[in-house]
């Protein structure tokens, strides 16, 4: 296949030749040059003035057991909980601290939802002065001074987490409402330990031009799922570094799902073995696979989310791992399967703290490291959207759990 | 840049510029016009390239700005295309699975090319696509089931 790709790309050739081009350029520089420097017309101000996007949230409604929120108009969803703190929240991401401090940026509060304990905001990010949507080299400060791209820290003035939804992620920029939003998760990165207590705040980011209506979700069906690994301590024996190494815990990750699926969950524990395909990243980013045996602890299967708890015992060694591309799928009433894709770029499992999985300081782990017990917890995506009933088993790895079998 | 060295780069470049414009614009007259625009930013630009790698990548994540502001402009979604000029290629099964390749999106298209064909990591097209390493990662999974799916589709058709 791999051929194939490469020959036919290989029929997408330039007209103009290499030549042609070259001089043409160098003739267009030139010109550029003598009409007054090498300025060209821009559209923003340089990185500093970032370019983020347009983020139009509406939230849709739920009809059933809600309430409006005032001033808004909103109506929550069965997340009645506590709309004081929710207002209050809502009001400290509103505030200058966040809005001010950038010119081409305006930021909205569109909507929110509480339970109580975990906050979720909705903001609409707006790029005032147009151009393209880029939030590779952009950034957002914000007063505080805490910087946000997508690799960088969320801001921790209103909120704790952010998760941005792209335009640009979704396959039919004109059917939202249809589609399943994937989430970017954004791990706490903050000192302070993580608890329930969280405020999210999850930004549709789109460019100010764009034709898109914007997205309406169905409050009920957002769901949030924590991902969270869950790993024993260990010493560092690479005798290459001295960075010291954290539990790692708490992060959450929102899936929005456009179409209104009751979130119904069903749990299943096995002892089964699952035989699981690891990348293995270091830093030269040299990738090689592991297959590796997991008891399988237990599995639950929901709308859009697959999760499942394994385990092993010693493994005796270890750098750092990505379990990615495609871990398995469900097969639904019908014959057909869904993937389970992975939903972020942050390994199930490292031996790093913080930011992903990239090698803290740029050091590379060699060293072969002891481990007790090495556990997984993970959550993954359906890659389209679902009904719990339609499912009638999951595989992952080599492993099929047969739901209607296990739920008896 | 001096330019005995621009001169390498577009040898070396031109096509990759153009297939990643390809991808998204999916018309040769709105590729070249990306491909020449894309190139003449890295004339003009001031910055300095330790290796031809990191000119390439610059070069390519430029392009993806490009192709989605040109994409993204008023005036290119009021005007009419013109019909394309049918480029004959010899070899039909190529021809078959670039029509098939058309019809991913334009990230998945940019994904496949540039990781199948430039042999760019995970990483490395994030980077350049300005976006995460499992967005690309989703990218290319839908982009081989889509194909898988179409070429499927195709033989059970002959």
């Amino acid at each position: 296949m791999n051929e194939r790709l490469r020959n036919a790309f290989n029929g997408i050739t330039p007209i103009s030749c290499d030549r042609e081009l070259y001089e043409t350029t160098l003739k267009k520089a030139a010109a550029i040059r003598e009409a007054g420097g090498n300025k060209r017309p821009r559209v923003s101000k340089p990185f500093a003035a970032l370019c983020s996007a347009v983020i139009v949230l509406v939230i849709g409604t739920v009809s059933i057991g809600a309430a409006y929120y005032r001033g808004l108009g909103m109506v929550l969803s069965p997340w009645l909980g506590n709309q004081d703190k929710l207002h209050e929240v809502m009001s400290e991401v509103s505030t200058a601290n966040v809005k001010s401090s950038f010119e081409n940026l305006d930021i909205n509060v569109c909507g929110g939802l509480t339970d109580g304990t975990i906050n979720i905001v909705f903001l609409d990010i707006t790029r005032t002065d147009g151009g393209a949507f880029d939030m590779s080299d952009q950034k957002i400060e914000f007063k505080d001074g805490n910087i946000f791209n997508e690799k960088c820290v969320s801001p921790k003035a209103a909120f704790d987490k952010l998760i941005c939804v792209h335009e640009m992620e979704l396959v039919d920029e004109n059917v939202y409402s249809n589609r399943i939003v994937y989430a970017q998760q954004y791990f706490i990165e903050d000192d302070d330990p993580v608890d329930d207590k969280l405020t999210i705040a999850i930004a549709w980011i789109k460019n100010k031009d764009s034709h898109s209506e914007g997205v309406e979700i169905s409050v009920s069906d957002l769901m949030l799922t924590k991902t969270a690994v869950d790993y024993e301590y260990f010493e560092n024996t690479d005798i290459k570094s001295d960075q010291p190494y954290e539990k790692f815990s708490g992060s959450y990750s929102a899936a929005i799902n456009m179409d209104k699926i009751a979130a119904k969950v069903k749990t299943l524990s096995t002892n089964e073995i699952i035989k699981l395909n690891f990348n293995n990243y270091d830093i030269a980013d040299m990738t090689r696979n592991y297959d590796i045996d997991f008891t399988l602890d237990s599995i639950s299967v929901s709308p859009m989310t697959v999760s499942f708890k394994a385990h092993r015992e010693k493994i005796d060694e270890f750098q750092y791992m990505t379990l990615y591309e495609s871990i398995g799928y469900v097969t639904l009433k019908d014959g057909s399967s869904i993937a389970i894709a992975s939903i972020n770029d942050k390994p199930c499992f490292n031996n790093q703290t913080g930011n992903g999985g990239h090698a803290v300081g740029g050091a590379v782990y060699e060293a072969p490291v002891l481990y007790e017990r090495w556990n997984i917890d993970c959550s993954f995506m359906l890659e389209e959207a679902v009904k719990l009933d339609d499912v009638v088993s999951v595989t992952i790895g080599e492993t099929t759990i047969d739901l209607a079998d296990a739920s008896k | 840049m001096d330019n005995l060295r621009f001169g390498k780069l577009i040898s070396s470049l031109h096509g990759t510029v153009y297939r990643v414009a390809y991808s998204y614009t999916r018309n040769h007259a709105d590729a070249e016009e990306i491909t020449q625009e894309a190139f003449l930013k890295l004339y003009l630009c001031q910055k300095e390239f330790p290796s031809d790698m990191d000119a390439k990548a610059w070069l390519i994540r430029v392009t993806i700005n490009l192709s989605v502001s040109l994409l993204r402009s008023g005036w290119r979604k009021k005007r009419e295309e013109l019909p394309e000029i049918e480029i004959p290629s010899p070899e039909q099964e190529n021809e078959d699975l670039r029509e098939l390749i058309n019809k991913l999106t334009p990230e998945q298209m940019t994904a496949v090319y540039l990781h199948y064909y430039e042999s760019y990591s995970l990483k490395e097209i994030a980077s350049m696509c300005g976006t995460t390493v499992a967005s690309v990662s989703m990218r290319l999974a839908r982009a081989r089931a889509r194909l898988k799916s179409l070429l499927t589709e195709d033989e059970d058709n002959e």
